[in-house]
This record gives C-alpha cells, structure tokens and sequence, in this order.
C-alpha cells in the first residue's frame, strides 16, 4: 500500500473508523473500503466533505498520535479541527506569547510576518516575469516594474514603529494592502491571456480563480494551525491580525509568509499547464477540481526549498517557522525572521 | 529497499494477529502467508520485535528478507483465476 501522509476525505457518505493500527475508510452504503492509511505514516486527517463519518476510536488513536484532523467546508473555510489535549498544556510558551502582545515583541513579529508576504509576493511576480521574458517582453518588463512596486512597501513597514504592535498596526496593515493591490494586478495581467479576471475576492467569490485561491488557502490553513498547535502556541493570538473571538489570527499572521509561494503558484501553474477549473451543479468547485488542489498544494509542502543553508520540504519549514516562533517569544532566540522563497 | 515478509504459523489467532501487524506497518499482501513493502532499518526491527511478542511462546516460523530493488523488478509472477477447462 502506499504510504499515506495526508489522508484526505472527499466523499460523501464514507466512514472513518480504526482498526488494529491503521484507519480505514469505508462507503456506508456498500461497505467497500476506498483506502486504509497506517497511523504509523499519517501525520494528518483532512475532511473535505460533508457527509462523512468519523467513529471515536479512530479520534483517540489519532490523538494519541498526535495527528490532528482538520474539517474544512466546500468552499475550503475551515470550521474545526480536532487535536490532542495533550498540545493545550503548553503554559510557558502561552504566557510569553500573551504577554509578548504588549512589548516590542509583537511590532517584532508582526513586521516580520508583513515583511515575508510582501518579499514573496515580490519574489513571485519577478519568478513568473522570467518564464515570459523571451515570449512577452512588453509584459515581463510591465510585471519587472510591479515587483518594484510590491517591494517599495517594504519600506513603509520597517518604518512602523510604535512600543507595541497596537500602536503600529494600522501603518502595518495599510502598507501591506497597497503591496497587495499591486501583487494583484500583476497576477490580473499574468492571467490576461486565459481570462478575463475581475481581480481578487475573498469571501463569496463566483469566479474560477478566487475560488480556487480561496480552496487553496483552506487547505494550507489547515497546515499552519497544526504547526502552530505542534509549536506549542495558542493559534487565536496573534499579532498583526486583531483578535476576534473565533478569529485564529495567529494562523492567518504565519499563514502570509507562505501564501504566495505555496498556494498563488500552485494554482497559477495548474492554469498555465491548461487545467480548467470545473465546477459542479451549484457553481461550486467540482469534487475533481478540489481534490486536485488539495493534493497540488499538499505536494508543494512536500517539495524542497532552500531554508538556512539546507534543503528541506516546505512543510518542515512551516514547521520550523512555528518553533522559531514560539522560541522567539520565550526569549530563546534573537529574532524571527520570515521564510523567503528563493527563486 | 522491499523487505519480504514470510511465515508459517499453526495458530490461527496468532496468524490473524501477525498479518494485522504487517498491514500495520503499510506491507502489502501478496500471499496468504507474505508480505511485502518498503520498511526503514528501524521499523524492521520494531516489526520483528512486535511479532515476536504476538507469537509469546508458541510454534512459529517467520522470516523478514531483504530484496535488492533491481531483484525484486525481475521477479517473475503467474496469476490466474480460475479458467474453465475447454472440452
């Protein structure tokens, strides 16, 4: 059998149940088992459709694994995930990170995170500029001069200054929306050829590609909230994002270091390969279409990338951004620097 | 590196168990009584000490070899159903 890292649930009407030292996945109806994944391999469970059933053994040996699964909807929200107890207890690194709030440690982290969007979103226009210089010169000097652009508002956020996070935060967010308009009317023109997009929406989006995008971040949420959990921290207190009851706005800070070079690029290379985006009879993303992105974005984590001298898989870098994260916060560590992508 | 995964044991619940095990660990059935798939040094020998506790005290024969990757593509394999036999 092959080893399965991620096992991710798409279908309607199947059950998730333990047996011996392995899940199997079943269909209701017919019994018939689709996949059964060793808990030796499994490092996590993704439930990515409604009706589908999951028996408490199977969440206790999970747990005591420390395999987290993660539910998200159709459209890619995650709305639950299930961890172990055991990555709650982690008071030290929880009393640094509510109380790094208040001192230049937040300003520290949430720059850095502001910081790591803009550099990759830059990094990624200027790595799709190359692949068009010799047929488009006209677009790769357009998007060359963007990438400029994106990256000015680096400037901007190191200026932030303030003794606490809240003080500069409005300065933070301001500079990187306006790096972001511009990231995103540079992705407008890489698509020009294929279509006609309108720009980027977040929530109820109705076209192919902000759809997609958004599926697409769902699925590497799901992935930074386990890093986070795994590192010790409390994904609901964040920093650059304000904290809202229910909000995960430490997810959503270390989820923008990432997005660019883990989602924008996978989804932009299933476009240019000429995979189209189907959707199914309620103009939602068709089942094929989101297990193909679930399962591109899953191999980008998979990939290796350049990372303090090394080479490791993506995943194992969001990984180790998490830890140095939480040793930053317990004063282990000098400072944090975001994960910049080196194309 | 495929590690092959071989035994003969007279105690149906203790075969039942071994093969769970072997499944456990993501081998592949292709006999009634062998198994194959890729296992790191480490979890070889976790393998072999699990079964070994299932087997306790009892009569039992198993075998974890070690194929060579190129040796295990040149095995040669026959595997029918049943045919009716033509008058």
């Amino acid at each position: 059998m092959p080893i399965i890292q991620h096992l991710i649930i798409d279908e309607f009407g199947t059950f998730i149940h333990k047996h011996e030292g392995r899940l199997q996945v079943e269909r209701l109806k017919t019994g018939e088992m689709l996949v059964q994944a060793p808990l030796m391999h499994l490092e996590q469970v993704l439930i990515a459709s409604n009706g589908v059933s999951i028996s408490a053994d199977a969440v206790r040996a999970c747990a005591e694994a420390g395999i987290p699964i993660h539910f998200i909807s159709g459209s890619g929200t995650p709305y639950a995930s299930i961890v172990s107890m055991g990555l709650v207890g982690t008071v030290q690194t929880r009393r640094a990170q509510m109380l790094a709030y208040y001192d230049s440690r937040g300003l520290h982290l949430a720059r850095a995170f502001a910081i790591g969007k803009i550099e990759n979103q830059t990094r990624l226009i200027r790595y799709a500029a190359k692949n068009r210089r010799e047929k488009d010169p006209e677009l790769y000097h357009e998007l060359q001069l963007l990438a400029g652009e994106i990256l000015d508002h680096r400037a901007d956020v190191e200026k932030a200054a303030g003794s606490c996070v809240d003080e500069a935060r409005f300065e933070l967010l301001s500079a990187e929306g306006r790096a972001a308009q511009k990231y995103w009317t540079a992705i407008q023109l890489l698509l020009r050829d294929q279509m006609d997009w309108p720009g980027r929406r977040t929530q109820g989006a109705t076209d192919p590609f902000n759809m997609a995008l958004n599926y697409g971040y769902g699925v590497l949420y799901g992935q930074v909230e386990r890093a986070i959990w795994l590192a010790g921290l409390d994904p609901y207190a964040g920093f650059l994002h304000v904290d809202r009851p229910g909000k995960p706005s430490l997810v959503l800070d270390l989820i923008e270091e990432f997005r660019a070079s883990v989602v924008d690029r996978t989804i932009l290379s299933i476009l240019n390969r000429g995979t189209s985006i189907e959707f199914d009879e309620n103009k939602r993303l068709a089942q094929s279409t989101r297990r193909l992105i679930a399962e591109r974005v899953l191999e980008r984590l998979e990939s290796p990338e350049r990372y303090e001298g090394k080479r490791h898989k993506l995943g194992s870098i969001l990984q180790m951004q998490a830890r140095h994260l939480a040793t930053y916060l317990r004063g282990e560590r000098e400072e944090y620097t975001p994960y910049l992508a080196s194309w | 590196m495929p590690c092959l995964v071989i035994y003969d044991i007279p105690d149906d619940r203790v075969r039942t168990k071994v093969a769970e095990l072997c499944l456990d660990y993501g081998l592949d059935r292709i006999q009634y009584s062998a198994f194959v798939g890729q296992l790191g040094s480490l979890h070889r020998r976790e393998l072999m000490a699990r079964i070994q506790r299932k087997i306790g005290r009892r009569a039992a024969k198993v075998q974890l070899i070690y194929v060579a990757e190129e040796d295990w593509r040149q095995r040669i394999v026959i595997e029918q159903e049943e045919k009716g036999i033509q008058a």
